[in-house]
């Protein structure tokens, strides 16, 4: 948890509780100023500034993107009117935005001199740099414009006194996709960007924002229509509750049915084991998973040659979006997600309305005062095999499908658990020879428990969504 | 004798950040660990009241701590170990 992340939420939840009210166009222009009094002490330069952070911020929430805006004097009432009107059609596949307000534009370059600067006779920093970069007087100085952030001066310094600023969010970025632009403000590449989300983590600014659609989920329930609602099989390990409570707090706030996507994920077990077989016996030389969204982006956007490899096989959110529409035509689904990722596998879906994600799931609870803690526990579904509760963490796609085949011994697995530039090597030299002939991948280091948009531990949920599980297989 | 440290686990707590506070017990010294016993609980209803106090709510002891984090609990608890000279 941190301040950025406290923020939001509380944002988060005051944007359901106006769509709760129906409310929005009216009283949205306040928010900004309700949550940034006057006299409230500043984190920022001054409250005007913080006003304008949380408009660009409540725009995502409203389903828009930053760069959406053309006219700086707009107010977010005209935004919350759009939103209200806006059709399925009109939503544009990029799913995060830089709030340009809120990014501090770190640093224009990584290399700085620090005060251990001695303006050494010698002066090897000035004859490593290639840009003329570098001048000293009482100390070394970096011309900002000249530097290119090569680091040869930091190698050349004898004293250690020139050090490497990190930018967080380009730092953790794996494939390059978030850039500084000529003002100094990260923007996002999406020929590049692979929906990780990683970014979305590591800005201590809250600047990256995810596009939401509670806009369309809430007024579809408070217009009656049905709303289902196919929850992740990480949610078991979200709240310090059994299943049962979970799926009763959805159905409070108005979803008409909460189906376990553990469900399609034993359709995803099935089809996958079958895939993996039949390629085998064809002659293929490994294949990998393909639930998670990210992976899928990062292949059809930087690996190109490993599309071959990738299995065909939808994902447990696709098979349980098509059984709830072959059952109930009417309804519209929404998957509870742990992952930006999950809204850029659902802009290609045609069978998944909406996104929303674990943090927004809180917040929403919040803002309708729902204790989870005080639900009746509901029904559980007992014709699911516990094995696709597990694909909420690492290994368990692949356990699922050695459960599953005749002969498990035959799967020589590899599992990637979390995507970095390291990782991303490793998978490509792949493509040339592979140790193993069944590889998993997780963009999430520990599987979607650790998404980016997770409420609990990590470690905490793994353990609870094991529990769970366990206790499913034992009540049979 | 411990010092109980009740942690709210309603959805507002959990959600501002009481579902860090689920690990505790992995950042506390041995000692402190001893003089302890720690329990999630249901919503205390301070949410709904909060002028300025914000969630999440943890109790040590009689003490209400809001906005609470791994350190502000760590801090009231070493507090109260050495007031009650544990
Ligand atoms: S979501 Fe991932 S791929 Fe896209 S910019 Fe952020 S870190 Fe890079
Ligand atoms: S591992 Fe899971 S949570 Fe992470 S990006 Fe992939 S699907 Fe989303
Ligand atoms: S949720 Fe903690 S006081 Fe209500």
């Amino acid at each position: 948890m941190n301040n950025a992340k406290q923020i939001r939420r509380d944002l988060i939840s005051r944007v359901a509780r106006l769509l709760e009210d129906r409310t929005l166009v009216e009283k949205i222009d306040r928010l900004p100023l309700e949550m940034r009094p006057r006299n409230q002490k500043a984190i920022r330069c001054c409250c005007h500034k913080e006003r304008a952070v949380l408009k660009y911020r409540t725009m995502a929430l409203l389903g828009f993107n930053t760069s959406d805006e053309t006219d700086e004097l707009t107010p977010l009432s005209v935004y919350a009117k759009k939103a209200e009107e806006r059709t399925k059609e009109q939503y544009t596949p990029v799913q995060l935005t830089v709030v340009d307000e809120a990014c501090s534009s770190c640093v224009k370059n990584n290399y700085i001199v620090s005060n251990l600067c001695r303006a050494c006779v010698a002066r090897p920093c000035m004859y490593a740099c290639k840009k003329d970069a570098i001048t000293v007087t009482d100390k070394a100085f970096i011309d900002q414009d000249k530097c290119v952030s090569c680091g040869l001066c930091k190698e050349a310094c004898p004293f250690h006194a020139i050090i490497y600023q990190p930018i967080p969010c380009e730092e953790s970025c794996p494939v390059g996709a978030i850039k500084r632009n000529e003002n100094g403000i990260e923007y996002i590449d999406d020929s590049k960007c692979i929906y990780c989300g990683k970014c979305m983590v590591a800005c201590p600014f809250g600047a990256i924002m995810e596009k939401s659609f509670l806009v369309e989920i809430i007024n579809s329930i408070k217009e009656g229509k049905k709303v289902v609602a196919m929850v992740a099989p990480a949610l078991a390990g979200q709240f310090q509750v059994d299943m049962g409570k979970m799926i009763t707090a959805i159905k409070e706030l108005g979803f008409s049915d909460v189906i376990e996507v553990a469900k399609g994920a034993n359709e995803t077990t099935e089809h996958e084991a079958k895939e993996f077989l039949e390629r085998m016996e064809e002659g293929a030389p490994f294949m990998t998973t393909s639930c998670c969204p990210a992976w899928v982006n990062l292949v059809n956007k930087h690996m190109p040659e490993m599309k071959p490899f990738v299995s065909e096989t939808p994902s447990p959110m696709v098979y349980t979006a098509r059984y709830v529409k072959a059952n109930m035509p009417d309804a519209i689904t929404v998957f509870v997600s742990p992952c930006v990722g999950k809204r850029s596998e659902v802009y290609r879906t045609p069978e998944v309305d909406y996104v929303v994600s674990f943090e927004e799931l809180g917040s929403w609870f919040m803002a309708r005062n729902i204790d989870v803690m005080k639900c009746e526990s509901a029904e559980l579904d007992t014709t699911i095999n516990s094995d696709g509760r597990r694909f909420a963490y690492t290994n368990g796609v692949m356990q699922s499908v050695k459960n599953y085949v005749e002969h498990p011994e035959e799967i020589k697995d590899i599992v990637i658990s979390g995507l970095d530039k390291a990782t991303i090597r490793t998978l490509k030299g792949y493509v040339k020879s592979c140790p193993g002939n069944f590889v998993e991948v997780m963009s999430c280091a520990g599987g979607c428990v650790n998404g980016c948009d997770v409420i609990a531990n990590p470690r905490v949920a793994t353990r609870q969504v094991d529990n769970f599980a366990k206790s499913m297989e034992e009540g049979k | 004798m411990k010092i109980e440290v009740k942690i709210c686990m309603g959805t507002a707590c959990y959600v501002m950040g009481g579902a860090d506070l689920t690990t505790l017990a992995d950042y506390l010294t041995p000692h402190q660990a001893e003089c302890v016993d720690i329990k999630g609980i249901p919503c205390v209803d301070s949410c709904f009241d909060s002028k300025n106090k914000k969630p999440p709510f943890v109790l040590v002891g009689d003490v209400m701590i809001s906005e609470a984090n791994v350190n502000k609990v760590r801090e009231e608890i070493s507090r109260q170990i050495e007031e009650l000279s544990l």
